[in-house]
C-alpha cells in the first residue's frame, strides 16, 4: 500500500533530494520491455494506505499513478485500434498512460475508473520538461500539487506536502483560512483549496500541465453535458430512458465486481444501496455480502429496510452496532486518515465498515452513493421554491448582514444557506480577529456560482434541477462523498466502487429530461423505475429518510469530555478561530431554533481534530 | 410626553431587539416592525408568562404611535436594530406579477405544499427567515391571490399536496381558508387547504397582545369593528364568538418570532396523520383553523403541553 509523489525541480538532483526530505522512496518500477523505469521525479510513499504503483514507462514517457480501470478491454481495444496495442498484461496504470500519450484526452475519457497519475514528460526539441497531472472523471481519487522552491511537486499523500520542507520554508503550510471558512460553509472542502495554505487539489476530470517557469495549463477532458433531444422534455415517453438506464447500470455494476472473489455491498435500506445490491446479486457468479450499521436497539434506523433487501437479494447480512463509545475512541483516526476534513458524522462507521468487509476477507465493496447527485435527492426542492420567489422578486434584500447576496450572487448565497451547517453562524461562531482575516478572501459561494449562475454561457446546462444536480456533483459528490470512501476503504486495503457515479450513468442522467428525475414530488424517478422490477415496492416507493445517526446523543455522552477539551481547551484557544461563548452554548444545547447544534459542533470538532492530526497552528 | 415612560420604553426596546432575533433557522432571526412592537409589549408587561390556563388576551401596553416614535429616537441615537426588517415588512403592496424564468423547468416539477399568510409583512419575515428553504414551500400573502395557474398545477402533481394558511385571530383572518380554497379548485389533482390558525383560543392561551376595533396599528384593521360576520367555523366556542363579536383580533406577528418559526415549521412539514371520518368532508369542520404551538423550545427537541392540540388535516378535494 502506497502513495506517490512526483517532482519537477530545475535539474533531477534536486528532484530527487526534495522527494527524499519528503520521505519519498525513489523506486525502480518496470517498463514496457520488463526494463527497470530509473527517475528521479517520481516516488512512492510507502508508509500510507493507497494504491500508488509505478513508476511505469511508455513512448519515453515516465509516470506514477493510483490507477485502477474498470473497461481495460475497452482501452486494449482502443489501442490496437489506434495501432499501438499495448501488452495485455501491463498494469493499469501504464495502460492509462499508453492511453494518454497514444490518445491525448480521448483516451483518459474513455477510461472508466478511479485514477489519479502524474507523468514526466521530456519535452520535445530539448526544452524544459513537464509534469502532467490527471485526475479521474468524478473524482474518485485525489491529487494535489505545490510549488516551491521552482519546483512543483504533485501528490495523492497531503502529508508528504505538509512535510516538504521546502514548502515549510515558503509558508505553505500554514492554515488557509478561507479553507476553514469553506469547510465551516460546506463540511468538506468543495473546490481546488485545501486547508494548506500552498497547496491546492486537481479537480476531477482534468489535466494539469505544470511547465518549469511556473505555468499551469488545464484541460477540461470530460464535464457533465446537458445533451437533451429536441422536443424532448415534455411529452415523450419515459421508457427509453428508463431502458437505457437499465442497461447502463447492469453495465456499470458488472465493471466493478471482482471476477473469482466475493464482494461486499454497503447496504443502507435506501434505495441506492439496495439497486447496487440487488444489481450485485443478479449479475456478480460469487456470493455477496451485505453490510448495515445500528447505532442501538433504542435509536430508529433503518434495518428493517435493509433487512428485507438482504432476504429478497439472498444475500450474506452482517449487521455492525456502532457505539458512541467506539465512536469518541475512534473519532481522531477517522478524522485523521482524510486528506481534508470531512464534517459527517459517519466516518467512523465508514471506517469500522470497512473494516469489517476486510476482516471478511474481500477485496472490493460497492456502494450507492451517488443516486442523490445524480438523479436528484432531495436537496433540490427548496431551490427551485427559492428561484420561484426570486423570480418573483419577493425575497427580502434590505442590506441586512450577508445573508442573501445581491445580484448574481442570490442564487449561490441560497444554496449555500440551504446546506444547513454554518455558513450563517460564521458571524456569531468566528472571533472578530477570524473575521476581521477573512475580510477581502474569496468568498465560498465562488465554488457553487459556476455551475448555478444564471447568464448565458458555453456549456451552461439549460435546466435549473440539472445545474443543480451538476454543482451537486462537482462539489460533493467528488469532495466528500468520494474522497471519504476512496480514503476510509483504502485504509483497510478494501476498494470502495460505486456504479452510481459510473461516467456513462451520469452521462445518462443529464440527457434524460429533468422531470423524468424529479417527476411530481417524486425523487431519482427514473432510477426507481430502472430496478422496479428488483426490488420490493417497499424499498422502491418509500421516501428519503437519510442515516438518523445520534450526534448530538454522542456529544452529550460519550465524547462530551472530548468535546470540552478539545473545543475551549488551551490549544483551541491559542488557534484563535471559534468564539468560546458560542461553542459552550452549542455545548449546552443552545443558540440554535432547531436542536442543531450538534451538527454544527460535529464540524467545529472534526476541524479540530484533522488540524491536530496535521500539526498544523 | 412622560420621561420616565420614554426611558421604559427605550429600554424595554432594546431588550426586545435582542429578544426577537434570538438564533433562528439561520443565522439571527430577522423579524418585522410590527413583531418588535409586539415583543416590547412583552417586556413592558410581561403577562405571557402567566399560566396557560390563564386564558387572557391583555391589551397593549402602549399605543403603536408611541413605540414608533421611540423607535425613531432609538434608531437616530444609534441602536442596535438587529435584524429589523427594512421597508416593505408592512405594506400590502402586490409584488410584481411572476416574471418569466430563465430555465424552462421551473414549475415542471411537483410542489408538495404551499404557505398562504394573511399579511405580506408576515410572508416577508417567514421568507427572510429561509423558511422557504427550510421546508421547501412557498411562501405567499393572502393578496397574491389567486394563486398562480402554475403553482396550482404544481400542487396537482403530488399526491396529498397541501396548502397551509396562516392568518390572524379575527373574523377576516378565518375568512381567507375557504378563499383559498376557491383559489385551488382548478388544481388537476386533490389539493388539502387547511388553517394553522390563529383562532381565538390560542391567542389566550398564549396571553397574545390582542387589539380591539378600528385604530389599532398602522391602518391594518380599518374596517373591522365590533359584530360578527357569518360563516365563522362552527367549531369556535361561545367564548371565542364573543371575542371576536367584541371587536377583539390577535395578529400573527403578536407570536413571538421564535415561536412562529419554530411552530410553522413544525406544523408545514410534520408528518401528517390522515382523517377519516364522517366528518372529514363538512366544510365548516374544513374552515376550523386550529393550531398547535409549543412549549418553549428546550434541548433535544419540542416539547407538547396539555394545551397544545393536534391541527387538523382536512382533505378537501380541489
Amino acid at each position: 500500500m502506497a502513495r506517490f509523489v512526483a517532482c519537477l525541480a530545475p535539474t533531477p538532483e534536486r528532484s530527487a533530494g526534495h522527494l527524499a526530505a519528503m520521505g519519498a522512496a525513489v523506486r525502480y518500477g518496470a517498463g514496457a520491455g520488463g526494463g527497470a523505469v530509473r527517475t528521479p521525479h517520481l516516488a512512492l510513499v510507502t508508509d500510507e494506505p493507497g494504491y500508488a504503483t509505478g513508476p511505469f514507462a511508455a513512448y519515453g514517457r515516465t509516470a506514477v499513478g493510483e490507477v485502477t480501470l474498470h473497461n481495460r478491454p475497452d482501452l486494449l481495444e482502443a489501442l490496437t485500434v489506434a495501432g499501438d496495442p499495448a501488452p495485455p498484461g501491463c498494469p493499469d496504470g501504464e495502460l492509462l498512460l499508453r492511453c494518454w500519450v497514444r490518445l491525448g484526452a480521448a483516451g483518459i475519457r474513455a477510461a472508466e475508473g478511479m485514477f489519479a497519475l502524474a507523468v514526466h514528460e521530456h519535452a520535445e526539441g530539448g526544452g524544459p520538461d513537464e509534469l502532467v497531472l490527471i485526475r479521474d472523471h468524478m473524482g474518485a481519487r485525489t491529487l494535489f500539487y505545490a510549488r516551491a522552491d521552482d519546483t512543483w511537486t504533485a501528490a495523492t499523500s497531503l502529508r508528504a506536502l505538509r512535510r516538504w520542507p521546502a514548502l515549510v520554508a515558503a509558508g505553505g503550510t500554514g492554515l488557509d483560512l478561507a479553507a476553514v471558512r469553506s469547510f465551516l460553509t460546506f463540511a468538506y472542502l468543495p473546490g481546488e483549496e485545501t486547508l494548506l495554505r500552498g497547496v491546492r487539489e486537481v479537480l476531477p476530470g482534468r489535466c494539469l500541465r505544470l511547465a518549469a517557469d511556473g505555468t499551469v495549463t488545464e484541460t477540461h477532458y470530460w464535464e457533465p453535458e446537458e445533451r437533451l433531444k429536441a422536443g424532448g422534455d415534455g411529452a415523450a415517453s419515459p421508457a427509453p430512458y428508463v431502458l437505457r438506464l437499465r442497461e447502463l447500470l447492469e453495465e456499470a455494476t458488472a465493471m466493478r465486481l471482482p471476477p473469482g472473489e466475493d464482494v461486499g455491498v454497503l447496504l443502507s435500506g435506501g434505495v441506492d444501496s439496495s439497486l447496487v445490491t440487488a444489481l450485485a446479486a443478479k449479475l456478480h457468479d460469487h456470493p455477496v455480502h451485505t453490510y448495515s450499521i445500528s447505532f442501538g436497539d433504542e435509536l430508529p434506523n433503518e434495518l428493517g429496510y435493509s433487512g428485507l433487501v438482504a432476504a429478497h437479494c439472498r444475500t450474506r447480512h452482517r449487521i455492525l452496532t456502532v457505539s458512541g463509545d467506539a465512536v469518541a475512541a475512534r473519532l481522531a483516526e477517522a478524522a485523521a486518515l482524510l486528506d481534508s476534513p470531512v464534517g459527517d458524522p459517519l466516518t467512523v462507521p465508514n471506517l469500522m465498515l470497512a473494516e469489517a468487509v476486510a476482516g471478511d476477507g474481500l477485496r472490493v465493496v460497492l456502494n450507492g452513493e451517488g443516486g442523490d447527485p445524480v438523479f436528484g435527492g432531495p436537496k433540490n426542492l427548496p431551490m427551485l421554491v427559492q428561484e420561484m420567489h426570486r423570480r418573483r422578486g419577493d425575497l427580502p434584500d434590505d442590506g441586512y448582514g450577508d445573508g442573501y447576496g445581491h445580484g448574481d450572487d442570490v442564487r449561490a448565497t441560497a444554496y449555500l444557506r440551504s446546506y444547513r451547517k454554518c455558513f450563517a453562524d460564521l458571524p456569531d461562531l468566528l472571533t472578530p480577529e477570524a473575521l476581521h482575516a477573512l475580510t477581502g478572501l474569496p468568498a465560498p459561494q465562488r465554488f457553487v456560482t459556476p455551475y448555478l449562475r444564471p447568464e448565458a454561457r458555453d456549456g451552461r446546462m439549460d435546466h435549473l434541477l440539472n445545474q443543480l444536480l451538476h454543482c451537486n456533483l462537482r462539489t460533493k459528490g467528488a469532495h466528500h462523498i468520494l474522497t471519504k470512501v476512496e480514503r476510509l476503504t483504502a485504509s483497510q486495503s478494501v476498494q470502495g466502487r460505486s456504479p452510481l457515479f459510473d461516467r456513462r450513468v451520469v452521462d445518462h442522467a443529464f440527457a434524460t429530461p429533468p422531470r423524468w428525475k424529479l417527476n411530481g414530488a417524486t425523487e431519482k424517478w427514473v432510477l426507481k423505475e430502472s430496478v422496479r422490477d428488483l426490488l420490493p415496492d417497499t424499498v422502491v416507493d418509500r421516501p428519503k429518510s437519510g442515516m438518523r445517526v445520534p450526534v448530538q446523543q454522542w456529544l452529550g455522552g460519550p465524547l462530551r469530555e472530548l468535546a470540552d477539551d478539545l473545543l475551549l481547551g488551551r490549544e483551541a484557544r491559542a488557534r484563535g478561530l471559534f468564539r468560546p461563548d458560542t461553542v459552550r452554548a452549542w455545548l449546552r444545547g443552545e443558540g440554535a431554533l432547531l436542536p442543531r447544534q450538534g451538527g454544527k459542533l460535529w464540524l467545529v470538532l472534526t476541524l479540530e481534530l484533522w488540524l491536530r492530526a496535521y500539526d498544523i497552528s | 410626553m412622560d420621561p420616565l415612560i420614554d426611558r421604559a420604553l427605550a429600554r424595554a426596546l432594546e431588550r426586545a431587539v435582542a429578544r426577537a432575533g434570538a438564533p433562528g433557522l439561520t443565522g439571527r432571526i430577522r423579524f418585522t416592525e410590527r413583531q418588535l412592537y409586539y415583543e416590547v409589549c412583552r417586556a413592558l408587561r410581561p403577562l405571557h408568562a402567566y399560566p396557560r390556563r390563564v386564558r387572557r388576551t391583555p391589551a397593549p401596553p402602549v399605543p403603536y404611535e408611541r413605540f414608533e416614535a421611540a423607535l425613531r429616537r432609538y434608531a437616530d441615537g444609534g441602536g442596535d436594530l438587529g435584524g429589523l426588517l427594512g421597508g416593505g415588512g408592512g405594506g400590502g403592496s402586490r409584488v410584481a406579477p411572476l416574471a418569466e424564468p430563465c430555465e424552462p423547468d421551473l414549475y415542471d416539477y411537483g410542489l408538495p405544499r404551499l404557505l398562504v399568510c394573511q399579511s405580506r409583512s408576515v410572508a416577508r419575515m417567514l421568507l427572510a427567515n429561509d423558511l422557504h428553504l427550510e421546508a421547501a414551500c412557498p411562501v405567499l400573502a393572502a393578496d397574491d391571490l389567486p394563486l398562480d395557474p402554475r403553482l396550482v398545477a404544481g400542487l396537482g402533481r403530488v399526491d396529498g399536496a397541501t396548502v397551509h394558511v396562516l392568518h390572524d385571530a379575527s373574523a377576516a383572518g378565518m375568512a381567507l381558508t375557504a378563499r383559498v380554497r376557491d383559489g385551488v379548485e382548478g388544481a388537476p389533482g386533490p389539493v388539502r387547504v387547511v388553517s394553522l390558525g390563529l383562532v381565538p383560543r390560542h391567542a389566550m392561551a398564549l396571553h397574545l397582545v390582542a387589539g380591539k376595533g378600528k385604530g389599532e396599528g398602522p391602518g391594518k384593521r380599518a374596517g373591522e369593528g365590533p359584530g360578527l360576520p357569518a360563516g365563522l367555523p362552527a367549531t369556535l366556542t361561545a367564548r371565542e364568538r364573543a371575542w371576536l363579536a367584541a371587536g377583539r383580533f390577535a395578529e400573527v406577528e403578536s407570536v413571538p418570532p421564535a415561536r412562529l418559526l419554530r411552530t410553522v415549521l413544525r406544523l408545514v412539514c410534520g408528518p401528517r396523520t390522515p382523517v377519516h371520518s364522517v366528518w372529514t368532508g363538512l366544510r365548516t369542520l374544513r374552515t376550523a383553523g386550529f393550531m398547535t404551538w409549543p412549549a418553549e423550545n428546550r434541548p433535544g427537541g419540542e416539547t407538547r403541553t396539555t394545551d397544545d392540540e393536534p391541527a387538523t388535516r382536512n382533505p378537501v378535494q380541489g
